[in-house]
């Protein structure tokens, strides 16, 4: 990190800190003025970024795992379908609904840490194949084991959260509910990974066998890693339950985890703000796709025009991946590095 | 109940010849260039469309087999050509993603051409010799891809004993160095093993195209069985993976025939879960000492 032209770090607590300058401290107040009025200016964008809001929590937790401690997960969907129905069961059994966010989470925590266990034995690429066999397990024990407690193959009605006695039913109120919580985790997050936990999870990521040797547990580290990345999993799920108002089976799919794994490719492994900027760029090229180019579709192919924007996106994203993996597999978020880089150091060449 | 145990086991053992050669496919590239193809079942869509479309434009069936077996050939080149060689040394997270944004690609490009719809052929490929033997009714459609497999995986087995290419294959897969100072173009050996790959899926594609409809939706999930069956046999084990193949078709039968048929659909994750917790390496996989 380089800063403005005459400031240095003196002590440890100026390098660790996230918002260093005042400058910083500016603008960081100005963006949360700038997204906490968004409803103001953006009505008719508000549910995609509330679905943003959800799915950077999800990311966030995938790049704390993947990015972070280097265990590729390739089940985030279904982490996440345990944090919705968790949730909506709870919310109609009549918990408050702070309680179930949080109880979702953590169950859904657990149940990553089962998952995980294999860690004690295996690594990178077989860690990888026992998640996907928990992609593929969770759902089948949800829509199996009792059909008549989650709706079987039928998805299930959720009832609106409730805060304080009141109903969110609106975008616009549930966008309030979401950004807060989007951004505590963020926080959270971003917190985390300069504890001794984030260190020692770099550590494994870079070398395992040094981090053992310089006396990192690495099964626990890997395990709290598995928890805290479910943990998100989890609390997204429950949020996108609520959000939605419906669960069903089909709505986390082997796809959505790939999604999961290209958008914090997309946007810079390794860093936090990478995961939120992959998830933005991903909707909006989703955006892009789907509401833009369909109407072009449709006049170009008359015929094919269904079938085509039912693929269009899939193709897109798949390609893109495929270029940022080879051609920038550092993601967008090290060109704004970059950038913010050479304007903090303007107009001098270092 | 006996009678439907053999019934069950035999066309368990029948399916299971179809997943060892899938699963060879995928031993053979991550033997020769460590990566794991999640891409295989998209492969194999993608050459039973190429086939189909063959038909469609009025070739015979024969030749639309062998243009097809052509262009997979090609295809498998292209793939690594494009995809997999600027990937060489990267981290794992890069050579997993790779294959998995192609399956979206594949999938996304198949929906945009043919739809998300399944297809059938209409007609048998394979004519039905062999109905009964004793008690047990034997479905032509698997018998004939039970023999084609047969005919392919031996068919490679000679390729890799005694053919120079095989050869040069099996040396590289022992390591790229020591194959590279005898004279081997390691990067050729690459190319060829997906061209292979590409081929053996053409294969499993013409099979799987004669049992049941194929759809770009419904037919990479096959491939999951295959990735438990690979695991099973190790990852970089050539008997292991045809072993595999028939173990994980025979549980998997007997499961849905004699529990149910969602058992029999969870089968090939409980094998990879158990592999993964019991025995990592599979039953002749390459065990690696290393403490994690």
């Amino acid at each position: 990190m380089r800063y403005p032209a005459g400031i240095y770090n003196i002590n440890y607590a100026q390098d660790m800190s996230i918002i260093r300058t005042k400058a910083h401290w500016v603008i960081f107040a100005l963006g949360m003025i700038a997204l906490f009025t968004f409803p103001l200016y953006a009505t008719s964008f508000i549910h995609i970024i509330n679905l943003v809001g959800i799915y950077v929590i999800s990311a966030v937790g995938l790049m704390l795992l993947t990015g972070y401690c280097g265990q590729i997960s390739l089940g985030q969907a279904a982490f996440m379908m345990v944090g919705a129905y968790t949730g909506a069961w709870m919310t109609r059994a009549g918990f408050p609904f702070w309680g179930t966010l949080i109880l979702s989470g953590l169950i859904t925590g657990v149940v990553g840490l089962i998952f995980g266990l294999p860690a004690v034995r295996v690594k990178g690429f077989y860690l990888a194949m026992s998640t996907l066999a928990a992609q593929f397990i969770i759902p089948w024990c949800i829509v199996e084991i009792r059909p008549d407690f989650t709706g079987g193959i039928h998805s299930l009605r959720v009832n609106p959260m409730t805060i304080f006695g009141h109903k969110l039913i609106s975008q616009i109120e549930m966008f309030y509910v979401i950004i807060t919580i989007t951004c505590i985790l963020i926080i959270f997050a971003k917190n985390l990974v300069r504890t001794q936990i984030g260190r020692a999870w770099v550590a494994i990521r870079d070398n395992d066998l040094a981090a053992e040797v310089l006396g990192i547990n690495i099964f626990l580290y890997k395990l709290i890693a598995f928890f805290v990345c479910t943990f998100f999993a989890g609390i997204s799920g429950c949020l996108w339950a609520h959000w939605m108002r419906n669960v069903g089976p089909t709505h986390f799919e082997f796809v959505t985890s790939i999604w999961f794994l290209g958008m914090i490719i997309l946007g810079g492994m390794g860093s936090i703000t990478g995961a939120v900027v992959g998830v933005i760029v991903v909707r909006i090229l989703d955006y892009v796709v789907s509401i833009l180019l369909t109407p072009l579709v449709e006049e170009a192919f008359p015929l094919l025009s269904n079938q085509i924007v039912a693929g269009l996106p899939a193709f897109v994203f798949g390609l893109i991946i495929l270029l940022f993996i080879i051609f920038e597999p550092r993601g967008v978020n090290h060109r704004w590095e970059i950038f913010k880089a050479s304007y903090r150091i303007w107009p001098f060449s270092y | 109940m006996t009678a439907s145990i053999f019934q069950f086991a035999v066309s368990g053992i029948l399916v299971g010849s179809l997943y060892s050669l899938v699963s060879l496919a995928i031993v053979l590239v991550y033997k020769a260039t460590h990566v794991f193809n999640f891409a295989t079942g998209s492969m194999i869509v993608f050459t039973s469309f190429l086939i189909w479309t063959m038909i469609g434009l009025g070739l015979p069936l024969w030749l639309a087999i062998l243009v097809s077996i052509a262009f997979s050939y090609i295809f498998g080149l292209l793939l690594e050509w494009l995809v997999l060689r600027p990937l060489i040394g990267q981290p794992l997270i890069g050579s997993l993603m790779a294959t998995l944004a192609l399956t979206e690609l594949l999938r996304g490009l198949i929906i945009m051409i043919f739809s998300a719809h399944e297809f059938h052929l209409g007609y048998h490929i394979f004519p039905p010799i062999v109905k009964k033997i004793g008690p047990v009714f034997i479905s032509p459609a698997l018998f004939g891809g039970f023999v084609l497999c047969t005919i392919c995986l031996i068919a490679l087995i000679l390729f890799f004993r005694y053919s120079p290419k095989g050869l040069s294959m099996r040396a590289t897969a022992d390591g790229h160095y020591i194959a590279q100072s005898v004279g081997i173009r390691v990067s050729t050996v690459f190319s060829v093993t997906w061209g292979i790959a590409g081929v053996i899926c053409a294969m499993a594609g013409l099979a799987l195209m004669d049992r049941i409809g194929f759809s770009i939706v419904q037919t990479p999930s096959v491939v999951i069985f295959c990735f438990a069956a690979v695991l099973m046999g190790g990852l970089d084990s050539v008997p292991g993976a045809i072993l595999g193949g028939i173990i994980v078709g025979l549980v998997s039968d007997l499961a849905s025939g004699l529990i149910s048929s969602q058992v029999g659909m969870l089968m090939p994750y409980i094998v990879l879960m158990v592999v993964i917790l019991v025995r990592p390496e599979g039953i002749w996989g390459l065990k690696r000492i290393e403490r994690i």
